[in-house]
């Protein structure tokens, strides 16, 4: 499960929330009983796959279909939570991800109040792409299905009211870190030698690294002593070798790979800049953790990321797929360590201030209680 | 003379120079053989009916890779079965090499039984991918062992081994290459400079296309906009963001361009997010995967060709919107430069510059004299240096000199 979201299903339910889980395999029996949660079996959405195989021959794919659509929406219904024939009724149902009320037409119209959550490229990106006409045409009636819409930006909210979601509906809840959590070091490393800039992310084309990597070269080029460690791994890591090498990098750029979160944490610590060139984002939980561990910010303004960090105050906010002011940036705040040490003390306030993990999970439980109307 | 040219897929659309190659060794008396891992109806077809990639049909062997796990018995034993057509000794010649493990030698016994049965004089693996760790067949099969390197290969596979060539280097009878950048990578990456090799740029077959005049007069007015194309696998060197930015570039300063992209890939979703974001929806259209005919009547709609890639071994859009007459923009990634004549049939600019790239688009469309000029310069060119009738010239005396060197050994 995405940590994020069993952070918040935790938090809610230390918050005196009776909470039942409904997904298609069971979260260790530990985890449930620690923290008071129920589970109930939801099938994952059925495809023709999974009923008739992969089907060839015409006659037989469209029989094997529409016997797929009944067994589905049959069982749809029967698993829906808020079926009567389930021992459970529910106050109020809430869907993390917005498919989830496309996929599973057993939740609507059951009269139970349906929350979702607009996260990022289900509305960002996937109604855009030319394979994913349905999944655009199939929005309006999800967030018509819906009570209420969390969206972790207003920068979401305007993609989703583009895309048919009543703005009355919108409830702008912003992701959080627990600053207990990620704490700046004592003390900064001071040393001799480059100075460290780190990334945190899944290698792949939303994070647009090739862009860090321009950046990276003009930096330097500009005579700033910089050196680079992306941590995450992904299908663009081919991609970033290459472009490394083409960039004449190779001494300049580590890709570390895949951390644990306390190696990430480790590794935040133990740098001096964070770099962000996402061109799509909600807003990003690492750039969140590296302003919790008290680390200066360079990121583009895609998604929501202007509403975390302040231009001029918590870092440098720059725009999308633009590596000379990239550049620039990382030029201003690798030669400058007493701007460094500013910014980043004040990105660890903005998180103390505005993005703590307890505020988010009783914003989430008003969120919940308004929808059930109680 | 037997060759047996190695390939991940085929036929492929997007490689259609293979099956080109293949034919034309073939019209020439060559007994050429496809070795291949998957075969699929969709490709043949897309080819259209009567395209001579037809007459390899029956000279394609598939000999899917030994995963899933569940397929191997059924693989293996039919891999088992075409072994007994090999011919004598060789099978206990393979299995007497006692340099590698038995479970293993078995395995890749398996895997090459298509290459055991053939018994080609030649060997070819057409990407220098397939080639580390099957360098031994040379001399398990007396066959000369040769390796095309097409780009991808050197520029970005292995990069992080540094001796993950070093197989082919030493046990090669001869490595191909499509052009200058290419071989300079080749020897960045270990080959000796004494290897033999030799460059092939892919051709094409100009007899059968016609070049489209340039439309008169200057372009980008509202009712005469630009009518720009990419042609290349929606995959990140060909550096899609880069075109879209250049295209956005030229609608802000005015300049009316209509951009259609033909190719799918990986990255459709990616290249559809782009062109949202940059407000393009209305200039650009993805006209996905289309037949060849199509993309020549795309060519003869297109005023530019506008190539934005990162990393390009050889690129056979460029030759081919030169042979309709089109002129291209295009980045200076690997071998561009060599493919386009810059200030003769296009623009070769700065890689990862959308800003140069719209420069180029804005000269071609206010210049009308200089776009229609590198237009006509643009068949003569490729008459020149890509013709395929003295690439298949090239091929026989590569094949002859590989296999006099492996009789020498």
């Amino acid at each position: 499960m995405e940590t994020f979201v069993a952070r918040l299903i935790t938090g809610l339910a230390n918050h005196g929330m009776d909470l039942t889980i409904m997904s298609p395999g069971r979260p260790p029996t530990d985890w449930l009983d620690r923290h008071r949660l129920a589970w109930m079996f939801g099938p994952r959405p059925l495809g023709i796959r999974d009923v008739g195989g992969q089907v060839r021959r015409n006659g037989l794919r469209s029989a094997v279909a529409s016997v797929g659509s009944q067994a589905r929406r049959w069982l749809d219904r029967a698993s829906s939570p808020a079926n009567p024939g389930r021992a459970r009724r529910f106050d109020v149902i809430y869907a993390p991800w917005i498919n989830t009320l496309i996929e599973h037409e057993g939740l609507l119209g059951t009269g139970t109040p349906l929350v979702t959550s607009c996260r990022g490229s289900l509305v960002t990106i996937a109604p855009w792409s030319p394979e994913r006409r349905q999944h655009r045409a199939a929005l309006p009636r999800a967030f018509e299905a819906a009570r209420l819409v969390h969206c972790v930006s207003e920068a979401i909210v305007l993609d989703a009211v583009a895309l048919g979601l009543d703005p009355a509906k919108a409830r702008v809840i912003r992701p959080a870190v627990d600053p207990a959590i990620f704490t700046p070091p004592p003390r900064r490393p001071t040393r001799d030698g480059p100075i460290r800039v780190i990334g945190v992310g899944t290698l792949d084309w939303r994070k647009d690294y090739e862009h860090a990597l321009l950046a990276l070269r003009r930096a330097l080029d500009l005579g700033a002593d910089l050196r680079l460690d992306l941590i995450g791994d992904g299908p663009d890591r081919q991609h970033l070798l290459y472009a490394v090498d083409d960039l004449g990098l190779t001494d300049r750029v580590r890709l570390v790979g895949r951390l644990s979160p306390e190696d990430v944490a480790r590794a935040l610590s133990d740098a001096d800049l964070f770099l962000h060139t996402s061109c799509s984002e909600g807003i990003s939980n690492s750039v969140l953790e590296a302003m919790a561990t008290g680390l200066p910010v360079v990121t583009t303004e895609a998604g929501g990321m202007r509403e975390a960090v302040r231009d001029g105050v918590d870092g440098i906010v720059v725009g999308v797929r633009d590596a000379p002011a990239t550049a620039t940036a990382l030029h201003r705040l690798a030669t400058d360590p007493e701007l460094r040490a500013r910014m980043g003390a004040s990105a660890r306030d903005r998180i103390v201030a505005d993005f703590r993990l307890d505020h988010q999970v009783s914003a989430f439980s008003d969120l919940l209680h308004e929808a059930a109307g109680r | 003379m037997r060759v047996a040219l190695v390939v991940p897929v085929f036929p492929q659309i997007s490689e259609t120079f293979i099956a080109s190659k293949a034919v034309g060794l073939l019209d020439r008396g060559w007994d050429v053989h496809v070795v291949c891992g998957a075969s699929q109806e969709p490709q043949w077809d897309a080819f259209g009916p009567d395209h001579r990639v037809h007459d390899l049909r029956e000279r394609v062997q598939v000999s899917p890779p030994l995963a899933p796990r569940w397929t191997s018995a059924v693989t293996a034993s039919r891999q088992v079965a075409r072994l007994r057509r090999a011919p004598h000794g060789v099978v206990r010649r393979y299995l007497s090499d006692r340099t590698s493990p038995l479970p293993r030698r078995l395995r890749n016994l398996v895997l090459d039984a298509d290459l055991l049965a053939l018994a080609p004089d030649i060997i070819h693996f057409e990407f220098g991918s397939l080639a580390p760790e099957r360098m031994g067949l040379g001399t398990r099969l007396g066959a000369a062992i040769t390796v095309s390197f097409r780009g991808y290969d050197l520029n970005y596979v292995g990069l992080d081994q540094t001796d993950y060539y070093q197989d082919v280097w030493d046990h090669a009878d001869g490595i191909h290459l499509l052009g200058e950048d290419l071989w300079r990578r080749a020897v960045r990456r270990g080959a000796p400079v004494d290897l033999p090799h030799t460059l092939i740029a892919p051709a094409i077959d100009p007899v059968s296309i016609k070049a489209t005049p340039a439309r008169a007069g200057s372009l980008g007015r509202a009712d005469q906009p630009l009518r720009v194309l990419s042609i290349g696998r929606l995959h990140w060197k060909k550096g899609y963001d880069y075109a879209l930015e250049a295209v956005a570039a030229l609608r802000d300063q005015g300049l009316a361009v209509e951009h259609r992209i033909v190719g799918d890939g990986d990255l459709l979703e990616a290249v559809a997010f782009w062109r949202h974001q940059l407000g393009l929806d209305d200039e650009v259209t993805l006209l996905r995967s289309v037949p060849p005919a199509e993309v020549a009547r795309q060519l003869a709609w297109a005023d530019v060709l506008l190539h934005a890639a990162t990393s390009e071994g050889f690129c056979n859009a460029v030759i081919e919107a030169q042979a309709h007459g089109v002129p291209v923009v295009c980045s200076d990634a690997d071998g561009l430069p060599e493919n386009v004549a810059h200030e003769v049939t296009g623009l070769v600019v700065p890689r990862r510059n959308p800003k140069a790239l719209a420069e180029g688009l804005a000269r071609l469309a206010t210049h009308p004299t200089t776009r229609a000029a590198m237009g006509r310069a643009g068949p003569e060119r490729v008459e020149q240096h890509f013709r395929l009738d003295d690439q298949l010239d090239a091929w026989e005396r590569f094949y002859e000199d590989a296999v006099t060197r492996r009789a020498r050994v």
